[in-house]
């Protein structure tokens, strides 16, 4: 399967984990999210999820909009789409950046 | 040197690009940073770093004194830039140098060209046209030549079609992301000139993006959840909806792109209302409305055309095709309407984002080189010698930082001695995802060094003069490794694996889950079938049998440390064959080990935690790998006797007579006994194994090693017959891990990679219509009482007769499974109850 479309599918089971987070999902359907994410891994993608997280300038791994004021510290309060990573002979390298909003918590 | 120039860069008022002709192709450069080919055309100076590109970009609103974008605009003019956060000022042309600079780090190939071509609007006069050459020149060029973007745009074109497709007049119609151009273009005595040109600072697929959101998603949003003023809350930066501007600035732009290939597009959000109440919208936008929100724009862009001909005295119908360049070209209006309004032909054979720079490669790969080589005192940095080399030589760098972290970023601090004023540093991460920007180099200098976790994180850090040439020095590398890593972390002494059933042989062995040396604490989730049905109710079991040893060796001879055994007496229901089993294995610190089992078919869990110093014995379980050992050991022995190895067999007669024993002491003893009988049991067992197995090996190993290679071999010849190269490197590097268990393995491991080798080949014959059809033949040849279903297997053949006239190989192998499952006597060999786990 090419690559574009592992993408598409981590996007995919990243907006589901997010959708069932703000619910009170059946841990039979997290499980099913968990063996996905196992899959994509075997795939070689790591998926992260850079939520809360603190936000820099240095991060080349978002593509970030800055949302308010934007005074002092920033962090990461929506992640539309996560990072994507791949595993490859050489090591890892960014196959996806981050889409977030960031800001003042 | 060169004898062409090769290298382009297409510098635009929005995003820039490099690429290189290399021989009869181009490539075009990504960043090594995202892999995307285009560098927004921003230059950030913050407090204490200068950035470029996307970074910048995510600053242009919010710190707008200190962000510089469409400085293009500004070439040739004595305007210069005041820079709040340094105190300096910076005029265009060194703004657009930074921006070569950077994307001269896009040549993964480290060459540092002489020369290039460098494109710019039609627009430009004389004036910005030599700005531009002279920050080519500052950004390290010594030879730059100016290619007219329409110009570059219309080669790329002609490369493609032919410069047939390019006869006469043609037009260039350039929408990007935030600037509009149209040329006037033609050919006049063999040369290609652009005849006049028209263009919008300030119209561009952003303005599509808010057209979306101000035309679709408001008005809908404030008239679904009673909202006033929703724009003004949602553009103000305090505004409650700010956050919500680019969240649906992003939605819009996705929605956009993706109805230039679909008809209709859901856009799905959250929303908090006023009220606070969240909720999830969906929204349905089709191309027909996305159409009418557009189209006055786009017909305002043909508006221009029509002035261009005019004043040029041209009816459309003089113009042979029109060419598009630039992302915003994708959408289907812009080519309809063009085609529609103008009666013109649309040209769209090449990636109209590219277009430019493409173009200008394939021009600077035509183009000889005239750039002389610099005398040895001029050479820049890269070249490691000259000046800045010397320079470069009397720099001390020495770094320090935590090699192990557990945090999710790092200190790192160093000194730089002697370093020339106004060098600048960078530090990256080798897999993108962190770049520091350039840096003041002072005498000491320090960074956080975000860490990507769980794995070994790789930064470089790298000095730069003060035109920023990068200085020939070779620090080392900094290496840290992040989380499991640590070197807190305890190493596994051996592997820790799972016992799985080999069906096909009738065996079980092992599968790794964790490697030796692994460290501490560490998880790992696996999905099996299971390969037999487990009936509720029934004694049987499904067993997960965790064992540590070497991989290589055989279930019965490891250490079992943790088992969980679900029987049919624990069931809600039936576990049938071929359902799915998640297993999640946990191993912490102090080694203790969790197994959990999810069975999603019934939606139970079962979960057990064994620790070291209570070692877990199941006793049922025992019992069948003793039988097991007792039949192998005696198959054995019957064998050696036959050939009169008595002294040989000793050792074996007295292994068995043990394992007799020990059959017996397992028949008296309780499933839950309490004592350390089964422990002891166990452990003499294990000691028993390993002489049963080493007796069979010794014999049977050479066999099993015979049929391994010829098989290999095998598979090797029909590799080299299909031609298969890919395949065959992949068995050259089997080939190589071989001498890593071959003289160690077990026989089941042994029997393992002999399977892998009938797989493989498997794969390949089975696409051999003439093999598949002996295959057939074989089965078909076999009497019927042979089989188990004598009605079935009678249909079966009459199918497969009538299949073999189709020659339909997917067919005929449909029958010969099912007829091998029919088989009643499939020859089976010794062979010890599985887990119930598939390998």
């Amino acid at each position: 399967m090419p690559q574009s479309l592992w993408i598409k599918m981590a996007n995919l089971v990243f907006e589901l984990e997010k959708k069932l987070v703000a619910g009170q999902p059946s841990t039979g359907i997290l499980r099913n999210i968990d063996r996905m994410k196992s899959v994509l891994e075997e795939a070689g993608l790591l998926l992260l999820n850079p939520l809360d997280e603190p936000y820099n300038e240095a991060r080349t791994d978002l593509e970030a909009s800055i949302t308010g004021e934007a005074a002092g510290k920033l962090h990461v309060l929506d992640v539309i789409k996560p990072i994507v990573y791949t595993q490859q002979e050489g090591g890892r390298s960014l196959l996806q950046k981050g889409v977030v909003i960031v800001g003042n918590k | 040197m060169s004898s062409t120039i090769n290298f382009a860069i297409d510098l635009g008022t929005t995003n820039s690009l490099i690429a290189r002709a290399n021989n009869g192709s181009v490539d075009i450069f990504k960043n090594p940073s995202g892999m995307k080919v285009t560098l927004p055309s921003v230059v950030a100076f913050r407090k204490d770093r200068i950035l470029i590109g996307d970074k910048a970009r995510e600053y242009v609103e919010k710190d707008p004194s200190n962000v510089f974008a469409a400085f293009k605009r500004k070439m040739g003019t004595g305007e210069s830039f005041f820079i709040p956060n340094s105190g300096s000022f910076k005029t265009p042309i060194e703004l657009s140098t930074i921006v070569l600079q950077e994307l001269k780090n896009f040549i993964f190939t480290g060459e540092s060209p002489a020369s290039v071509v460098i494109t710019i609007p039609a627009s430009f006069d004389t004036i910005q046209s030599n700005a531009t050459k002279e920050a080519g020149y500052a950004a390290g060029f010594r030879e730059v030549l100016l290619l007219q973007e329409p110009i570059a745009a219309s080669l790329a074109f002609a490369n493609k079609e032919g410069k047939s497709g390019m006869e006469g007049q043609w037009l260039v119609y350039d929408l990007g992301g935030g600037t509009f151009d149209v040329a006037l273009v033609v050919i006049q005595d063999d040369e290609m000139k652009v005849l006049d040109h028209e263009g919008d600072n300030f119209f561009g697929g952003v303005d599509f993006d808010n057209e979306i959101i101000t035309k679709l998603f408001i008005p809908y949003l404030e008239s679904q959840y009673n909202i006033q003023e929703l724009a003004s809350k949602m553009l103000s930066a305090n505004g409650k909806y700010n956050k919500l501007y680019f969240q649906l600035l992003y939605k819009a732009e996705e929605a956009k792109i993706s109805l230039s290939s679909h008809a209709s597009v859901d856009i799905e959000f959250d929303f908090e209302d006023e009220a606070g109440n969240e909720h999830e919208v969906y929204f349905s936008i089709s191309r027909d409305q996305f159409d009418a929100i557009i189209r006055d724009r786009v017909l305002a862009s043909i508006a221009f055309i029509r002035n261009l001909l005019t004043r040029n005295n041209m009816e459309p119908s003089a113009i042979t095709e029109v060419v598009l360049v630039g992302g915003s070209t994708y959408i289907p209006l812009v080519r309809t309407l063009l085609s529609q309004d103008l009666g013109i032909k649309v040209n769209t054979s090449i990636d109209p984002t590219t277009a430019v720079v493409e173009g200008a490669a394939w021009y600077a790969g035509g183009r000889p080189s005239k750039a002389e080589p610099l005398p040895v005192n001029q050479q820049p940095a890269a070249t490691g010698s000259g000046n800045k080399s010397a320079q470069a030589d009397s720099i001390e760098v020495k770094t320090a930082y935590q090699a192990n972290s557990r945090d999710a970023e790092e200190y790192f601090a160093a000194t730089i001695k002697n370093a020339p004023a106004g060098c600048t540093y960078r530090i990256t991460r080798s897999d993108g995802g962190f770049d520091s920007g350039l840096k003041p180099v002072a005498e000491k200098i320090s960074e956080m060094l975000l860490l990507l976790p769980n794995t070994l994180n790789i930064f470089s850090l790298k000095l730069f003069d003060k035109q920023g040439f990068p200085l020939p020095l070779s620090i080392p590398e900094i290496t840290i490794v992040q989380g499991k890593f640590s070197i807190y972390g305890q190493p596994l002494p051996h592997d820790v694996c799972l016992e799985v059933d080999d069906p096909e042989n009738n065996i079980t062995h092992l599968e790794v889950i964790f490697e030796r040396n692994a460290i501490l604490p560490i998880k790992k989730s696996i999905t099996k079938t299971l390969s037999r049905t487990i009936v509720k109710g029934s004694d049987d079991q499904l067993l997960i049998n965790v064992l540590e040893g070497s991989r290589y060796a055989s279930p019965q001879s490891n250490l079992p440390i943790g088992i969980v055994s679900i029987t049919g007496q624990h069931l809600k229901s039936d576990l049938v064959k071929g359902a799915d089993i998640d297993l999640t294995f946990e191993i912490s610190e102090s080694r203790d080990i969790t197994v959990t089992a999810y069975i999603s078919m019934i939606d139970e869990e079962f979960k057990q935690v064994f620790n070291p110093s209570a070692r877990s014995v199941n006793v049922a379980r025992l019992q069948q790998e003793t039988d097991y050992l007792y039949r192998l050991g005696k198959r054995q022995l019957d064998k050696l006797l036959k050939n009169e190895m008595y002294e040989e067999s000793a050792n074996l007669q007295q292994a068995l007579r043990e394992l007799e024993t020990i059959q017996e002491k397992l028949k008296r003893l309780s499933q839950d006994d309490v004592t350390d009988t089964k422990y002891q049991l166990d452990d003499q067992k294990r000691r028993l194994s390993q002489i049963i197995d080493t007796a069979e090996k010794g014999d049977r190993m050479l066999e099993l090693k015979e049929e391994y290679y010829e098989k290999r071999e095998g598979y090797r010849q029909m590799l080299q017959q299909i031609g298969d190269n890919d395949q065959l490197a992949r068995l050259d590097k089997m080939n190589a891990e071989e001498a890593t268990w071959l003289n160690n393995c077990s026989t089941q491991y042994l029997r393992l990679k002999i399977s892998e080798m009938d797989r493989l080949s498997w794969n390949i014959r089975k696409r051999d219509i003439s093999y598949v059809t002996s295959l057939y033949m074989y089965y078909a040849m076999k009497p019927d009482d042979a089989y188990s279903n004598l009605n079935e297997i009678k249909l079966l053949k009459a199918r497969g007769n009538e299949a073999l006239g189709r020659k339909n190989v997917d067919e005929i192998l449909s029958i010969v499974y099912r007829m091998y499952e029919l088989l009643i006597d499939k020859n089976q060999e010794e062979s010890i109850k599985g887990t119930g786990l598939r390998g």
